[in-house]
């Protein structure tokens, strides 16, 4: 069978024809100020190609590597058109390993997968139709996503020097943007989440909540501790909150989740309350 | 949905329940940037359903390592049309690597079995496709192994890319045949030239040279001067590698070598005889011999694609070739002969010249480069010499008076054979031509970082034409090329090509 896409190197694959995603990467010399500039194209027939990865700068900068190089390595890319993916393999600069970053053409959207098992070191991918893109370690396995129907398809599967099997559970982590509050009267924030939840995730023993964080000062950018809320795994569906209280001019929340496999997310609410001085005010 | 309420109390929600975000909340103008929802790690969105889902594990496809502990540089699926399908993987320890397949269509991929292509890899990654079912292989890393194909049938299947050419110098001819109705023409002499046919469609040139003037070991045939005797046998024609698909006969008309014309394909790799019956009119398509004299190279390069159903090549290692110039080869006649005195004008065709000393290697190019000698007196041959060392390839030129014939090469130089009507010429056969084939590559004005290509078909030499390199080695594209950034610190590693169109990218960072 002929493969006429042609696009195959490591940097850039085809879509279809005339469609083409690619990275560039500029080095950056400047020890100090310099940063990375991976960068990610698509370019679509006779047009100029289009940066795509605007919305990830702040990301890609920081898991690039450590000056001088201020580069984020692309390992590899392959394009999965069942889902209308690309996937790249990258180079975390602060850790050394390497996780998916995942581009969803439909939605223009990235997704972050990082392996709940560092080791795990995911380098090659290729794309086979009845298995999705599939993904060489750096210990010499082909692995892919799993399916339900799988031993434990919520958890990430590393196998030591030795090849024993271990799974571990997936850590996941949402992140909004930064909240601005110009007007000092609309100080008071709740945020919720409407989550549906899943199974208990056995692998990790412990309770059931989810973890929230924010950031709740403009001057320092210190993070709270995390604040924990409960979630009811025997209720399909929760919907936990979190109240912040206080002068702030700046707010983002962060959730981060071992516990729960198999759960969703179904939306995100943001009340803001006038200021009220014996409320809680500055 | 979406939107900002008035509640009680005062206060107002803003839904965000497609995981927008909002930049700066000022009541009653407050911004909302929806869908955006900067890092989200191990979910992905679900638009049909409005939400997120946390991502399901990796987990083995295959249950044995390729490489134990090694880490796999390269991954690629390899499927072919008669539904055989192959995993390749390429791993590396830094120091060495290796090759790997493991067929995987209709088995679970679980208990698939990896075999060892090859062991003896260097480090780094390779670029796969697949191009006419078969898999071809090019080595990333500079320096080091010529790129490979693998015809999917075991371990011992794979080679190096490029095509040897038919050596054509084996060819018998056992006997002339009374056939009834055979086409030619009893006193006439034919000259033959049979090439190889790799994996179905890349055609070889062929080793061919003039020998004495006794007939034993040339490519041609004078048939006997009997009334009947008026079909050509050929015998001991070569038979290639497992690449070889089939062999193809050319020959011209009687008494004229300045062209042949396609006369049969033999489409096997295992018939040594055959039997030539037809008559001058009855030949096929008229090919230049220039280009059935290409020698195709292995090369190595870092990336590869497919064009216009050319396999192109980017990144090529070898180093700049120039155009050949008159300084860079001298004409002189050779030992006293038939040659009578006078200026001949010789022209050269296109060729290779590799080079093992200290001068660059010259290419002599496609459009044809016009030499001319002045014999004081009687010579037997002209000799051409290029100014540089090693190997050369350049083996077809012509006296423009229609004389045309090979060329060879003794000691460096190259010797016009003998002409038609000529005396007889003594030239040595150069017979280590087969153990170091190269080919002609287009690769004129190419810098050795910079993607460029070669091409698979000789018969279509001028794919790439449209691409040129301005003074300061940038690659300049012309015509329907377009081409994406610049030589200024930025990486865009890969080359594509479409039909009218190829985008070449440049490496001067750092790339994986």
């Amino acid at each position: 069978m002929d493969n006429q896409l042609g696009a195959n190197a490591r940097n850039i694959v085809q879509l279809s024809e005339g469609r083409y995603f690619f990275a560039k990467t500029k080095t950056e010399r400047n020890t100090i100020l310099g940063k990375s500039s991976t960068k990610f194209y698509l370019l679509e027939g006779n047009n100029e190609p289009v940066e795509v990865s605007l919305r990830i700068k702040s990301f890609l900068e920081t898991t690039a590597l450590s000056p001088p190089n201020r580069v984020i390595l692309v390992y590899d890319m392959a394009y999965d058109p069942e889902k209308d993916w690309i996937y790249i393999t990258m180079l975390n600069g602060e850790t050394g390993k390497t996780f998916l970053l995942i581009f969803d053409l439909g939605l223009r959207q990235w997704y972050v997968w990082y392996n709940s098992v560092t080791d795990l070191d995911l380098r090659a991918l290729a794309n086979v139709k009845d298995y999705g893109v599939i993904m060489g370690t750096a210990r010499s396995h082909v692995q892919h996503i799993s399916d339900n129907s799988s031993l434990n398809p919520y958890a990430d599967e590393y196998i030591d020097s030795g090849g024993n099997a271990t799974y571990k559970a997936i850590k996941t982590s949402l992140q909004s943007k930064v909240f601005d509050f110009i007007d000092k009267d609309f100080n008071v924030a709740q945020f919720r989440l409407l989550i549906q939840a899943g199974k208990y995730n056995s692998l990790i023993p412990n309770d059931d909540d989810i973890t929230m964080q924010y950031i709740d000062k403009i001057d320092d950018n210190a993070e709270s501790s995390p604040v924990n809320l409960p979630v009811v795994f025997a209720e399909k569906s929760a919907r936990p909150k979190l109240s912040l209280n206080g002068y702030c001019q700046r707010y983002y929340f962060r959730i981060e989740n071992l516990e729960m496999i198999d759960h969703k997310i179904l939306g995100m609410y943001l009340d803001l309350s006038l200021r009220h001085e014996t409320a809680g005010g500055k | 949905m979406s939107g900002i309420k008035q509640l009680n109390d005062g206060k107002i929600r803003i839904e965000i329940d497609d995981f927008g975000g909002i930049n700066a909340v000022k009541p009653p103008y407050s911004k909302i940037n929806l869908n955006e929802f900067p890092v989200m790690e191990n979910y992905y969105m679900d638009k049909l359903n409005d939400m997120l889902i946390k991502r399901n594990g990796f987990t083995r496809l295959i249950t044995n390592p390729v490489h134990t502990n090694k880490p796999m540089v390269s991954l690629f699926d390899h499927k072919l049309s008669n539904g055989y399908e192959y995993l390749i993987a390429k791993t590396d320890d830094s120091v060495s690597g290796k090759l790997s397949y493991a067929k995987i269509d209709g088995i679970d991929p679980a208990g698939a079995a990896w075999s060892d292509l090859s062991t003896a890899e260097n480090s780094g990654k390779v670029d796969m496709l697949t191009f006419k079912d078969k898999l071809y292989i090019a080595n990333r890393n500079e320096g080091s192994s010529v790129n490979r194909v693998w015809g999917g049938v075991s371990t011992a299947d794979i080679y190096d890319m490029g095509c040897p050419p038919c050596n054509n110098i084996g060819i018998t001819f056992p006997g002339d045949t009374a056939v009834t109705d055979a086409g030619l023409v009893v006193g006439k002499t034919y000259y033959y030239m049979i090439t190889f046919l790799y994996d179905n469609y890349q055609e070889s040139g062929a080793i061919i040279h003039w020998d004495t003037y006794t007939f034993a070991s040339i490519n041609k045939y004078y048939p006997y001067h009997t009334a009947t005797d008026n079909a050509i046998n050929l015998a001991n024609i070569p038979v290639g590698s497992a690449r070889v698909t089939a062999r193809k006969i050319y020959r011209s008309k009687e008494d004229d070598p300045s062209v042949y014309y396609e006369l049969t394909t033999i489409s096997n790799n295992t018939s040594t005889t055959f039997q030539d019956v037809t008559a001058d009119d009855n030949l096929g398509t008229a090919i230049n011999p220039a280009l059935l004299t290409d020698l195709k190279k292995p090369f190595k390069s870092k990336y590869q694609t497919v064009h216009k159903d050319y396999l192109a090549q980017g990144n090529l290692t070898e180093d700049l070739y120039n155009p050949l110039t008159s300084s860079d080869v001298t004409v002189a006649g050779g030992t006293s002969g038939s040659l009578t005195a006078g200026t001949y004008t010789l022209t050269l065709y296109k060729g290779w010249i590799n080079n093992t000393g200290g001068d660059k290697p010259k290419i002599i190019l496609s459009a044809p480069y016009t030499v001319q000698v002045t014999l004081t007196g009687a010579e037997d041959s002209i000799d051409i010499t290029p100014a540089v060392n090693g190997w050369c390839g350049l083996i077809f030129g012509k006296i423009v008076s229609g004389f045309s014939t090979p060329l060879k090469w003794i000691n460096k130089t190259w010797s016009l054979g003998r002409p038609i009507t000529g005396a007889t010429y003594n030239v040595t056969v150069l017979t280590d031509i087969i153990d170091d084939w190269q080919d002609l590559i287009y690769s004129e004005n190419i810098t050795k970082y910079n993607s460029f290509v070669s091409v698979s078909d000789a018969s279509k030499p001028d794919l790439f034409s449209n691409l040129s390199i301005d003074a300061n080695n940038n690659i300049v594209p012309n015509g329907n090329v377009f081409k994406i950034g610049q030589d200024n610190g930025e990486a865009i590693t890969g080359i594509f090509s479409e039909y009218n169109r190829i985008i070449i990218f440049k490496e001067n960072s750092r790339h994986q």
